[in-house]
């Protein structure tokens, strides 16, 4: 492959013109290369973030700044306008397995894994990888596969994440302290908090009632927790969300009613009893509710009016078909709308500039590091493919600043292949997600299932607690949409009702079909208890000469595995489970075909994330939150950025992303990852030389 | 025939003015819901999203003329009114329908999108709906020409204190800015004089009701922020209607007067379910029985917005949710019934399909009879 | 039965349209309603040959004539559902109409009859998805299609009566 690359880096100027259109008014520096104030790799809500903060604060110093924002995407940029975004649904629509990247159908130059590739790897007796699950983009070398994907198109996987925006409790920030486990952070979540409500109001918009949120861990007053320094914007500090909470669901209604006063008691170590009161908690949410005065909801890009508010498609993952939820493509529309990459026209303001450049592959962070040493990025180079037969383009572009925005894995896979950034040996290291365990049963009634968002609400109560210290907290996700998810229903409870597999005859038809599909379907519901991974040095993403793609990239290898301290919790997330089925009043254990109220939960040996505990078998899931490649720290030894995600061996090079976190705690990563990048999103801003790219300047390696 | 368009001399007669406002406003949904929802899935999607935008405004005005009427001390209701001297006029439309109020409009139909809907869609809301001048249009007594008059004669009322005291305006049933979406703009609340003024100009701004004089102005207005917010409301409806109309979009020169004259505005008139408008008959085939239900579901709809308009809430759901939230999931059932419809073959008319009618059941004897007449056959399916 | 009747009946579409109500539970407007009616034809017409297909209209319409005489469901039950022959094609049928997918015809069927390429699991069309009739079975509606509203999803839900 790489013979046939055409290659303009370094060639005449006039030869740049092949890598796109884009390149209109570009100052090359030395050597030919485009030269731009900051180059982001990775168009999803990561570096939408960065960019939007460094434009939006380099615009208030004194003298203003204007950065050339370049935006280098690996996908397709199919959605950026509402008929257009369109075509994903359709695509959805017409998927055999609607699978999360089902509407997002992967170019050839750059795959992505997806959930159907999960398979288990052979090991050998000695634990070691036999051979290894390669049927997919990811080489799994288990001994379990890594059950999480993303998406490679523009907007990545927040086109089709489930857009659950819980905060982290203070204990999360300091794990190795409280409870002698993982690590601590380098910052605390009142350092954070700030930042947490810049995401909530100005990037994702989170809908959620600040009263009604029930955490373990902050002494009991969630108003407390959210107090906000900002008076000026939120007076004594009274903190509330953009917008109003997404209606609880009619099942989480049920449920909350059925379960009023229930305690779940749980042994731990030594005979150890824990209580954990239940009561379920409205959930915050990055989805379209009613505004507050002042916050005006963002709808569909390219079409504000749909999507200002959630209308129930109940199908958030894999896709929103009215952008209802939040996904990156709106920062991005935002950013190339309001700061598109041009000269000022007569009369204009001088502004920022952001170009997005799609089917771009960043295939190398070029740079000066030695071993153990630090050194300076002095590019990145990418390949930009069309997929018609041409051979892909090669390109340097550089910058004052780089940031790669790449998700956790491919941000690693990246920095490894440049062999950049890793002199604590820490990058691909510490890989995380929430394995999560489903229980689901049939309820004794009509709890209206099939209808609304994923998920509206949840059960605190296992997030932070001195169990901790013995074994993981958990999140418990109620779910909206049936069995969807355990038992691929309601397909399969049609196959089960009409019957005739073997006799050919159906069973059911006709009105009588059609009635006992009313009294199952509704009824159905089930659980997610979302386990903390902790960071363990082997659960790794490493690359290898042997795997590598179509472009040639590496793709990723990945080492998984659950600690004990993970599965120490399997047994306490299906007693808990155990204990609210049966004041549900469906303790009794059912199997399909069978239909009748009780506990249809059943975990068998043969699926491929089977994990067994203590002789019994469990199956777990991966959550979608990749977490933990480039964790954070103060201690260059032991970690690959410092609290602002900046590269310890390469100062003008940020990495961000959940890739940073490290720790995971119990919340979906990605607020805390979007508060993250607007913490350095600040922190480049004021950091920026004061020429602007577009201005002809000295060179500064001359 | 007299020159100056009708006076509106006292209190009542400015609230029943109001009453006929909201049926006004509602009068025209319909006709252009029956267009919108005729378009098959996924096709004339340039068309659809300019007539949802449409609706979408048409809502807000009679959002906003609920809370004008509100806030000088009446309940929107769609009960009849007397107006001046005309008795018992109808808020509520019945198709085809010859305006009670407005003699320019001509009579709104419910048809499937096709040339001629769209004639008529501009023709209500052509300044002049369509008259080379306002003496053109024949005028009757207690009534108006166009709609610009009769808000025009509205503002006036409003504007007079011995009609409406200062101390009349009371924010009462307000619907909340925060409730209304889609795109249409904001609701202003009322809550004085100034208010109430503003929120009649909205409703002349934004379409119906424009002065003649709006033709010579720019046919939009489009600047960046527009695009990241909501890009319809640099037209106004009539130029809307006007493109897809002559298939044409507008230059950013021209004016709404003009042709559109910029690229072409693709319209389908095939990718369109053949759907005709039947009267009300009684046979008890699955057809008919259909589309009693959607009148059925239609009434529950007004009402629902008659209810919200009246600052009701509901109590099926905790926390319980308002009048206006309970109409929404109203009017996304009614969209899904109405496709259904426009879908199903009549089989009186070979070619056609059914289309909804619309038609509001009053409350009392005639909904009991349909929803008795309903759940006797219910069993029959 | 009288000639003319038999003739009305015997116009395939209609006795597919009877047939799929009887499958079903749905009425033939709300069968109409989804818009399928002529593509599930056509797919049933594709996927098992139409030799086949005019095999199996026509023991329908017998059937179901007799059902109408006798007031009740046994004709098509013993004659069709039942059947060795057809007891598989209502099988997918019925999944078609409730799913929007085809699921394929079992081996043993394959073997007496044969197989057409477009035999295997697949999903017909965006709209058979989207018209699928288990959605509203379950009192919901398509997953991506069709929302509700906002805050619906907070309502006591409400079964469409069968
Ligand atoms: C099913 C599912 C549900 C989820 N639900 C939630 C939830 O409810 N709450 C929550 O907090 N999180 C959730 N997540 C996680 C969330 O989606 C991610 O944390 C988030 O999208 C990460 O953002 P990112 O910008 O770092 O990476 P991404 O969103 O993955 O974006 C990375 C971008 O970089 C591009 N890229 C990759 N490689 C290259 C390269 N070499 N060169 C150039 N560009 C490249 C990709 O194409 C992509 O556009 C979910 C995930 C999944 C899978
Ligand atoms: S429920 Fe529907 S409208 Fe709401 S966010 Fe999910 S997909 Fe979008």
């Amino acid at each position: 492959m790489h013979e046939n690359l055409v290659t303009v880096s370094g060639g005449k100027s006039g030869s740049m013109k092949t890598t796109g259109t884009q390149t209109g008014g570009v100052q090359p520096s030395g050597g030919g290369k485009e030269h731009f104030d900051i180059v982001i790799v990775g168009g999803g809500i990561a570096g939408a973030t960065v960019a939007k903060t460094v434009i939006e604060q380099a615009a208030t110093r004194s003298p203003a700044r204007h950065p050339r924002i370049l935006i280098l995407e690996a996908g397709r940029a199919t959605a950026m306008s509402a008929d257009k975004y369109d075509t994903y649904v359709q695509s959805y629509q017409q998927a055999l397995a609607k699978v999360p990247n089902s509407p997002y159908p992967p170019t050839v130059s750059a795959p992505q894994p997806d959930v159907l590739d999960i398979s288990r790897p052979v090991m050998g007796e000695d634990g070691t990888t036999k051979i290894p699950a390669d049927n997919g983009y990811f080489v799994q070398m288990g001994p379990l596969p890594f059950g999480s994907d993303y998406a490679r198109a523009l907007g990545g996987t927040t086109l089709h994440w489930l857009g659950t925006c819980l905060r982290l409790l203070p204990n999360d920030f300091r794990m190795d302290t409280e409870y002698g486990r993982g690590v601590d952070w380098p910052i605390t979540y009142d350092e954070l908090k700030p930042y947490y409500e810049r995401a909530e109001w100005d990037i994702i918009g989170v809908s959620a009632d600040v009263g009604h949120q029930y955490y373990p861990g902050i002494g009991g007053d969630p108003a407390k927790y959210f107090k906000s320094k900002n008076t000026g914007k939120f007076p004594d500090g009274v903190y509330h969300f953009p917008m109003e909470e997404i209606p609880s669901s009619f099942l989480d209604e049920y449920l909350a009613k059925k379960s009023a006063g229930l305690v779940v008691t749980l042994k731990g170590d030594l005979g150890r009893e824990y209580t954990f009161p239940i009561k379920i908690s409205n959930t915050p949410v990055g989805r379209n509710s009613t505004p507050t005065p002042g916050y005006q909801p963002v709808g569909a890009v390219g079409n504000a009016d749909q999507g200002q508010r959630c209308e129930g498609n109940s199908s958030c993952i894999p896709i929103c078909p009215v952008q209802a939820k939040y996904n990156a493509l709106k920062t991005l529309y935002e950013l190339i709308v309001k700061y598109p990459d041009r000269e000022p026209r007569e009369g204009e303001k001088e502004k920022a500039r952001v170009a997005v450049r799609s089917q771009c592959m960043a295939s190398n962070v070029e740079h000066t590091q030695l071993p153990k040493k630090q050194g300076t990025v002095t590019g990145i180079t990418y390949l930009k493919y069309s997929d018609d037969g041409s051979p892909p383009v090669r390109a340097t572009v550089t910058a004052d600043v780089y940031v790669l925005a790449a998700n956790a894995i491919e941000n690693a896979t990246l920095l490894l292949a440049s062999k950049a950034a890793n002199s604590s040996g820490e990058v691909g290291r510490n890989l995380m997600d929430h394995p999560l365990l489903l229980t689901w049963g049939l309820l004794e009634d009509n709890a209206g299932a099939y209808r609304g968002p994923g998920s509206t609400s949840g059960i605190p109560a296992f997030r932070d607690g001195p169990h901790r210290s013995e074994r993981t907290a958990f999140r418990v996700e109620i779910g909206n949409w049936g069995w969807n998810f355990p038992e691929n229903a309601p397909y399969d409870t049609v196959h089960d009702l009409v019957g005739g597999a073997g006799t050919g005859t159906a069973q059911l038809y006709g009105r009588a079909l059609r009635k006992r599909l009313g009294e199952i379907l509704p009824n159905q519901f089930r659980i997610a208890w979302e386990l903390e991974q902790d960071p363990e040095p082997t659960n790794r993403v490493t690359i290898d000469e042997r795997y590598k793609d179509s472009l040639g990239m590496y793709r990723p290898v990945i080492h998984y595995d659950l600690s004990e301290y993970v599965r120490a919790s399997l047994p306490w997330a299906a007693e808990a489970s155990r204990q609210l089925f049966e004041r549900l009043g469906i303790g009794a254990e059912v199997r399909r075909p069978e239909y009748k109220p009780g506990d249809y939960t059943h975990w068998d040996a043969n699926d491929p994330s089977a994990v067994t505990y203590d002789g019994q078998t469990y199956w777990v899931r991966g959550a979608g939150h990749v977490v933990g490649t480039h964790r954070m720290g103060e201690d260059p030894e032991h970690s690959v950025v410092d609290g602002y995600q900046r590269s310890h061996d390469l100062p003008n090079l940020f990495i961000v992303g959940c890739g940073s976190m490290p720790t995971l705690g119990t919340s979906n990563p990605t607020l805390t990852m979007t508060a993250l990048a607007i913490r350095t999103g600040d922190h480049i801003a004021a950091q920026l030389p004061t020429h602007t790219a577009a201005q002809p300047k000295e060179k500064k390696d001359a | 025939m007299n020159a100056q368009p009708t006076k509106i001399p006292t209190l009542a007669g400015l609230r029943a003015a109001l009453q006929l406002a909201i049926g006004l406003e509602l009068s025209t949904i319909p006709v252009y819901l029956t267009g919108l929802y005729s378009i098959r899935e996924g096709r004339n999607t340039d068309t659809a999203q300019t007539i949802r935008s449409v609706v979408m405004e048409e809502m807000l005005h009679m959002t906003l003329a609920a809370n004008v009427l509100n806030a000088i001390g009446e309940v929107p209701s769609p009960k009849p009114v007397d107006f001046l001297d005309r008795k018992h006029l109808s808020p509520i439309p019945a198709y085809p329908l010859d305006s009670p109020l407005i003699s320019g409009i001509g009579t709104l139909e419910l048809l499937p999108l096709s040339a001629r809907a769209v004639d008529n869609y501009v023709q209500i809301e052509h300044p002049l709906h369509g008259a080379a001048t306002l003496e053109a249009i024949p005028a009757a007594p207690d009534s108006y020409r166009t709609i610009g008059e009769f808000y025009h004669a509205i503002d006036l009322a409003l504007n007079d204190p011995q009609i409406c005291p200062d101390s009349l305006f009371e924010p009462v049933n307000q619907v909340p800015d925060n409730e209304y979406y889609g795109g249409a703009g904001d609701v202003v609340e009322v809550c004085d004089r100034k208010t109430a003024r503003a929120a009649v100009q909205k409703i002349v701004d934004q379409g119906e009701g424009l002065p003649e004089e709006a033709l010579h102005e720019p046919a939009k207005k489009v600047t960046d922020a527009d695009r990241l917010a909501s890009g319809w409301q640099m037209y106004s409806h009539y130029a809307r209607f006007r493109e897809i109309q002559t298939g044409r979009k507008f230059r950013p020169d021209q004016t709404a007067g003009e042709t559109p004259a910029g690229a072409l505005l693709l319209v389908d008139y095939n990718q369109v379910e053949p759907a005709e408008f039947v009267p009300r008959n009684g046979d008890g085939s699955p057809e008919a029985v259909a589309l009693d239900e959607f009148d059925l579901a239609y009434s529950l709809l007004v009402d629902a917005v008659y209810a919200a308009f009246g600052g009701g809430i509901s109590s099926r759901s905790e926390p319980p949710l308002t009048g206006l939230q309970v109409a929404v999931h109203a009017m996304y059932g009614l969209k899904h019934k109405a496709v259904a419809l426009m879908r199903t073959p009549n089989p009186e008319r070979p070619g056609r399909t059914l289309c909804p009618r619309f038609a509001y059941v009053a409350l009392g004897g005639d909904r009991d009879k349909l929803i008795r007449r309903l759940e006797e056959r219910s069993g029959s399916r | 039965m009288t000639t003319t009747e038999l003739s009305n009946r015997s116009d395939p579409i209609v006795v597919f349209t009877d047939l799929s109500v009887e499958l079903t539970g749905y009425d033939r407007v709300e069968l109409a309603g989804t818009g399928l009616i002529e593509q599930h034809y056509d797919t049933l017409l594709r996927l098992i040959g139409e030799r086949e297909a005019g095999h199996l209209l026509q023991a329908a319409a017998e059937a179901l004539d007799a059902d109408r005489k006798n007031h009740n469901g046994e004709a098509l039950r013993t004659r069709v559902i039942e059947s060795k022959l057809y007891g598989p094609v209502i099988i997918s049928l019925i999944k078609l109409w409730y799913l929007g997918s085809w699921y394929p015809l079992p081996g043993s069927y394959a073997d007496v009859n044969g197989s057409t390429a477009g035999d295997v699991e697949h999903v017909v069309s965006a709209q058979a998805y989207r018209e699928g009739l288990v959605w509203s079975a379950a009192g919901a509606h398509p997953m991506g299609a069709k929302a509700p509203g906002w805050g619906s999803w907070a309502e006591a839900p409400a079964l469409p009566s069968a």
